[in-house]
């Protein structure tokens, strides 16, 4: 039997600056491609990263320091996971409420899409808070829809 | 993400490929504002090539369409995928813009 050397797990840094989401994106469809893993799944979750990583720097933190957010990818034989690691202020997408989706082009408000969209797209989310780090985990099963 | 565009007439196609994400979505509103603010209120914007839309990408769609309506223009959109028209189903954009299946010649 041929052995993956590849890893299945890795591990990015990046500051809590919006442009650094790039290197997110990057690393999520090199993984992507190393593994061969189909396109909707990985824009599905380039979609959730996006939302939780512009989340948290955009409001996660109260001062005007550097900080570091982990994110981890990992693959199981039937899912994609990613863990997002953050020491903002402590966040709970879980219960974050459902946004009002009705109301035509001038009433409607576009709070809440980002967090609707990471549950919608992914099969599970969970989220903990241990030594002041909010802890996200978002898993994407393969083989569901495509 | 790019962006090209092309006139014809009091139209203005707005080509859009790659990604509209957190990261790329403010080009995408600076193109759109700029068009009405010169008058172009009449805009198609073309999907087609396009990876997907988080919710940045969505309110930039949202605000160029009210800025287009209000300047009594339009903005359209069309050539969504598959992948990019499940994105509007769960967002519930679908109802919010005229789409049509393909780009104008």
């Amino acid at each position: 039997m041929k052995r993956d050397r590849r890893s299945k797990r890795i591990t990015l840094r990046i500051g809590n600056q919006i442009a650094e989401l790039r290197k997110v994106v990057e690393a999520v469809n090199k993984f992507g491609a190393d593994h061969g893993l189909p396109m909707i799944v990985l824009s599905e979750m380039n979609v959730a990263l996006d939302e939780i990583l512009n989340n948290i720097i955009t409001y996660g933190f109260v001062d005007d320091k550097h900080h570091e957010i982990v994110i981890s990818l990992c693959l199981a034989q039937d899912a994609l996971t990613a863990e997002v690691q953050d020491d903002g202020i402590a966040f709970n997408p879980i219960e974050a409420l459902p946004p009002d989706l009705s109301g035509g082009l001038f009433e409607r408000r576009v709070g809440g899409l980002g967090i609707h969209l990471i549950r919608s797209l992914m099969d599970n989310m969970e989220y903990d808070r241990k030594g002041g780090l909010n802890q996200l985990r978002l898993r994407r099963c393969l083989g569901r829809r495509e | 993400m790019e962006i090209a565009e092309e006139y014809a007439d009091e139209e203005t196609i707005v080509d859009v490929s790659g990604r509209i994400d957190s990261n790329t979505a403010k080009a995408l509103a600076d193109k759109l504002s700029n068009l009405i603010d010169a008058g172009r209120t009449r805009i198609t914007v073309n999907l087609e090539q396009v990876e997907y839309i988080s919710s940045a990408g969505f309110r930039v769609l949202l605000v160029g369409s009210r800025r287009a309506e209000e300047a009594n223009g339009k903005l359209i959109l069309c050539g969504l995928s598959a992948d990019i028209q499940k994105l509007f189903d769960v967002t519930a954009f679908t109802d919010l813009f005229e789409i049509h299946p393909s780009r104008p010649v």
